[in-house]
């Protein structure tokens, strides 16, 4: 009992040393959240439109009402440009994702009854083009249609219109919508985007962390610490478990500093249910710290582990759609053989307060990987720890 | 003509002296051996011959070139084997030693044929395709030395070249500094064995504190120091009135006794005939001797007394 | 002359391995490769929406007609679904969004009685936004005719509305979409940006084998050669360059040449912008090495610098979605300047265009090069 308390006792303070693996493991994750989080938030970023009105005739009001309209500002923001020009130059650039140029002749071709234009530069966005080009052809399609009527109906019906426009002005919109979502985004499902990147790489970095086992006991036993273990008159098993539960609280340490951060900074819901979360938590950090050992006692040496362990977490975060939502539209339930997609799924249930029989079998899956890996860890050990095996 | 010469030579961090106003030779064809406790300024000062540090003051010249002035010039009659292992793991043993022989500008026929040479002087033809990672402590450093002396350099430097080897490595590496030698090299050679310096080393200085305190043949070391030969009488019973007549002795410094009066250590000046007026009066006290030693003093007890006795942790 | 062998010496170093050319050649290629393949398929997904027009009179068909217009709509009438249906479809992602224009819509409009079509997606996104724009002004011309029609003959004479209504169809008031060219990188950038980012690894790997080469004191060794310490930097920093674009070649011929990726530029011409990116990214990998104390920290502290820089200048998702402020920060990174000059090049643009993005990434260089030359002090103490 001593034995291995002593063990973790050293384990920790010798993390507690290691700065630069602390800040790897707790601060970028909580920056990669972040990031992330404030990418893919609600807020609808409006398009910018880089807009030069070189027409000053009696069309110019309607423009102006147009450009200036309170109902588009979520959708459109004008950037006033000095020419065609600067409105091309600002597309070009990305300073403007938008342009429209109002030729000086509109207003007079309009009443001339000539064919009137507007020239418009596509953006590099096909969304925000969209919202633009709404804008556009609404005003547009609405000056067409009192041309029509000029030349259908004549005069007076044009006339009658507008009296007619400003009494209706106040109805509700003709379109009735419904949001059928819950969410921010489609991509995030039931969760938001920062609940759903804290979930991805809470569970991306306790990978991570449950690798410093396997690093710890490789450091050991190439600084030849691990073969003074064995000279030791106790069980050498107890200072490997020892070892292996250190960085097992590292990783708890790790969690709840993610947890606690996000919670109260950035104000992510982790929809309660603590005990849930720790459970999760411990079974990845198990499965990682296995998953690690399994590699380690093929490898064998600590910056092969490293790099061959990064690559795999990084791409089982990738694959369980850790990095761009949606993939698995891409490449199938390819996600489900990772632990991060079990583990991910688990935590965003319990975000969404959606109860816990759906959590229960995917943390039941996931414990179920946990305690696979760490058999097979078990078995793989000698091989880990041992000089001549 | 002198090889190496340090003129007042000087290493400052910040304000602290780490090699103070060092002047000293070194000739052609000498294996001069550098001691000091640590932190005395060995690397420094050999870090300066090698051109890695840059002296505060003070010049240092090799062969008639500056260390300051013609540092290149220096740089190619000298081949420096660090302390530390300074191989790449990832290369094989050949490519180790081509590696550093391009650096010494060696191409063509000259190359393979100085690599292949400084490869079988140390004995490690046979693994030249073999990676350093296989390789045992003894032949690393061996290894490490052949990195350093694949372009004949005049002077090689021997930072501490046996740490860490089975004896058998110890003695090749040993063996090898004197054919090196005898094939016209000078070494400068640093140890923390006394008895490696003692064995092969012509002339010795020690260091402290960033100055020479003593330089010389080992001899005229031990002249310096004071320390003279004890001898060493263990008899077979006590007799007071005779130890108090050896005392009486001209030529005796000192007499401890030991052991209950069974040992006697002399300390002895120079005096023809003391040994035998020393067992003259033992035998006139009838006390049989057992055995006699001369013991000389080894350049160990001679560090200990110039540079103290308390440790030094740099 | 001795620089070279400096330089070849980090290249065998690298490469020279059948770890290192697994590791560092083959495995980034496939990963590349797989990325583009992946995200091809992605590229062009129209928004699928579903119309079911209830309506039996004229003007439903008009309203749901005018989506067809957009191209970037993948418009579906005549799916015969309840409004229910329509509904479940878009919230088992089957559609993104969905329309049902109710029955009597043209007979209600006719009479002015207010009437609504029902348009259903999960939330509001800009695209959703502008589907919405365009149906409600689309319903308000429809409306609007009618009224009009109605106000000019008392009565709602359908003929002279379909009059009225075809008249439009041949508007005189049009928007010229002024053909601008672009490059699609900026907005499409996952894949120059993996590029980007595995350059900054290499970078940053062959930087920490420099470290290395201090820590183990070979560097040392290096300094009592009779070689200048320009000699030495030269070397290193050359090799850690040719490092660079000897795994370039080699990635960006595999995509180019094998996977069939193009991203509407020259090969030529993206390896010059690459090899400027090259040179900075080489920069900041030894700025940072000056300010670590061995490799081991080196690698970590570059994945804190990498991922987060990489991130907020665009490397994964359009700039323009993060948040202003993070957009500024970007214009300190190099992958900004890169991205941005490769979608000059995308979009017809010449070298004389990216002049200015050149010279950044150069000044960039030339700044953390001054920083990180502190990595090659051969005595520097490494002690951890």
């Amino acid at each position: 009992m001593l034995v291995w308390s002593t063990t973790v006792y050293y384990e920790l303070i010798k993390y507690s040393r290691m700065r630069s693996v602390l800040i790897l493991l707790i601060g970028l994750p909580l920056l990669l959240i972040l990031l992330l989080g404030s990418a893919f938030d609600t807020e609808i970023k409006p398009a910018k439109v880089a807009l030069y009105v070189a027409d000053h005739g009696e069309m110019r009001e309607s423009i102006d009402r147009l450009w200036n309209d309170d109902a588009i500002k979520p959708y459109v923001k004008v950037l006033d440009a000095g020419s065609e020009k600067e409105v091309q130059d600002w597309v070009r650039e990305g300073i403007a994702d938008y342009g429209v140029h109002i030729p000086a002749n509109f207003s007079k071709q309009i009443s001339a009854g000539e064919t009137a234009s507007w020239f418009t530069y596509s953006g590099r966005y096909e969304e925000k083009n969209l919202a633009a080009e709404a804008v556009v052809n609404g005003y547009l399609e609405n000056a067409n249609m009192r041309m029509a009527a000029l030349r259908t109906l004549g005069p007076a019906a044009s006339e009658a219109f507008d009296d007619d426009r400003s009494s209706t002005k106040a109805t509700e919109s003709p379109i009735l919508t419904h949001n059928l979502g819950y969410g921010d985004n489609q991509g995030f499902g039931k969760t938001s985007a920062i609940q759903y990147y804290s979930a991805a790489y809470l569970i991306m970095f306790l990978l991570y962390g449950g690798m410093s086992a396997a690093i710890a006991l490789l450091n050991q036993r190439e600084s030849g610490t691990l073969q003074r273990l064995y000279a030791l008159p106790s069980s050498f098993k107890a200072n490997v478990f020892g070892i292996i539960a250190g960085a097992m609280l590292l990783a708890a340490f790790q969690a709840v500093i993610i947890v606690a951060f996000t919670t109260f900074v950035y104000g992510v819901d982790w929809g309660g249910h603590l005990g849930w979360i720790a459970l999760i938590c411990l079974f990845t950090t198990a499965a990682g710290a296995g998953f690690a050992i399994i590699v380690s006692s093929f490898v064998r040496s600590k910056k092969t582990l490293q790099s061959l362990f990064t690559i795999i977490v990084f791409s089982m975060t990738f694959v369980s759609g850790g990095m761009v939502t949606g993939i698995d539209q891409m490449i199938g339930s390819v996600g489900k053989f990772t632990i991060n997609y079990w583990a991910n799924e688990s935590l965003r249930e319990i975000m969404s307060n959606t109860g816990l029989s759906g959590v229960s079998h995917h943390v039941g899956i996931l414990g179920l990987i946990a305690l696979a890996l760490t058999i097979i860890a078990v078995i793989r050990m000698p091989k880990v720890v041992k000089y001549h095996a | 003509m002198s090889l190496v010469a340090f003129r007042e030579v000087v290493k400052k961090y910040d304000t602290v002296l780490t090699v103070n106003h060092l002047t000293f030779t070194i000739g052609e064809g000498e294996i001069f051996g550098l001691l000091g406790p640590n932190g005395a300024g060995k690397s420094t000062t050999i870090h300066m011959l090698s051109g890695l540090l840059n002296p505060s003051g003070g010049d240092i010249l090799v062969d008639g070139f500056s260390i300051r002035k013609q540092p290149i010039e220096v740089k190619k009659r000298i081949g420096l084997v660090p302390q530390e292992l300074a191989i790449y793991e990832t290369l094989t043993a050949r490519e180790n030693v081509t590696f550093f022989a391009k650096l010494y500008g060696l191409k063509g026929s000259l190359l393979r044929e100085r690599v292949d040479e400084a490869l079988q002087f140390v004995g490690l033809l046979e693994r030249a395709k073999d990676k350093p990672s296989t390789f045992s402590g003894g032949m690393k450093r061996r290894l490490n030395i052949a990195c350093a002396i694949m372009h004949r350099p005049k002077l090689i430097i021997m930072d501490e070249p046996t740490v860490g080897i089975d004896p058998q490595s110890r003695n090749h590496i040993l063996e090898s500094v004197k054919a090196l030698n005898k094939m016209g090299s000078t070494v400068i050679y640093t140890s923390h064995y006394m008895e490696e310096v003692e064995a092969i080393c012509t002339r010795i200085g020690i260091l402290d504190q960033g100055k020479l305190i003593a330089v010389g043949t080992k001899d005229e070391l031990k002249r310096q120091s004071g320390q003279q030969e004890k001898l060493v009488f263990e008899i077979d019973r006590h007799l007071e009135s005779a130890i108090m007549e050896m005392n009486e002795h001209p030529g005796v410094q000192q007499l401890d006794v030991r052991d209950q009066g069974l040992t006697l250590e002399v300390s002895v000046k120079e005096s023809p005939s003391i040994l035998q007026d020393l067992l003259f009066i033992l035998q006139k006290h009838d006390i049989h001797l057992r055995t006699l030693t001369r013991v000389e003093p080894n350049l160990e007890s001679l560090f200990l007394q110039m540079t103290g006795r308390t440790l030094r942790d740099e | 002359m001795p620089s070279l062998h400096i330089a070849a010496q980090l290249i065998r170093r690298t490469m020279g391995s059948r770890r290192g050319l697994i590791m560092n050649v083959c495995i980034p290629a496939i990963f590349l490769a797989i990325i583009s393949g992946l995200f091809s398929n992605l590229e062009g997904q129209k928004a699928v929406i579903l119309v079911q027009n209830a309506d039996s009179g004229l003007l439903g068909g008009y309203l749901a007609s005018a989506l067809e217009k957009e191209a970037l709509y993948d418009v579906q009438l005549e799916v015969k679904l309840t409004e229910e249906e329509l509904k479940n479809a878009v919230l088992d992602r089957k559609a993104d969004a969905a329309v049902y224009i109710p029955e009597e819509y043209t007979q209600k409009l006719l009479q002015g009685i207010p009437v609504e079509a029902g348009l259903y997606r999960m939330n509001e996104q800009l695209w959703s936004a502008a589907l919405e724009t365009s149906l409600a002004a689309e319903a308000n011309k429809l409306s609007a005719s009618a009224s009009m029609v109605r106000a000019g003959s008392g009565t709602a004479d359908l003929t002279k509305l379909k009059e009225l209504l075809d008249a439009q169809e041949t508007p005189t008031i049009v928007a010229k979409k002024a053909g601008m060219k672009l490059g699609d990188v900026v907005s499409n950038p996952l894949m120059i940006g993996l590029i980007l980012m595995f350059l900054m690894l290499l970078a940053s790997q062959s930087i920490g084998f420099i470290m290395e080469d201090r820590e183990k004191r070979t560097m040392a060794r290096m300094f009592t050669a009779p070689l200048r310490a320009i000699d030495i930097a030269i070397g290193n920093f050359a090799g850690s360059m040719l490092v660079g674009t000897i795994q370039l070649i080699i990635v960006l011929s595999l995509t180019y040449f094998v996977f069939g990726y193009s991203p509407g530029i020259s090969f030529g011409e993206l390896l010059l912008v690459l090899e400027f990116f090259l040179l900075a990214a080489v920069g900041l990998a030894s700025a940072v090495a000056g300010l670590v104390r061995n490799s081991t920290q080196l690698s970590q502290i570059n994945n804190l610098v990498i991922t987060p820089t990489s991130i907020i200048s665009g490397c994964f998702f359009p700039i323009s979605m993060l948040p202003d402020f993070m957009q500024k920060m970007a214009n300190f990174t190099p992958q900004k300047w890169a991205i941005q000059a490769i979608d000059h090049l995308g979009g017809g643009g010449n070298l004389s265009d990216i002049g200015l993005q050149l010279f950044i990434l150069l000044l960039f260089a030339s700044v953390m090069i001054a920083f990180g030359s502190a990595v090659l002090r051969p005595n520097q103490s490494s002690k951890s």
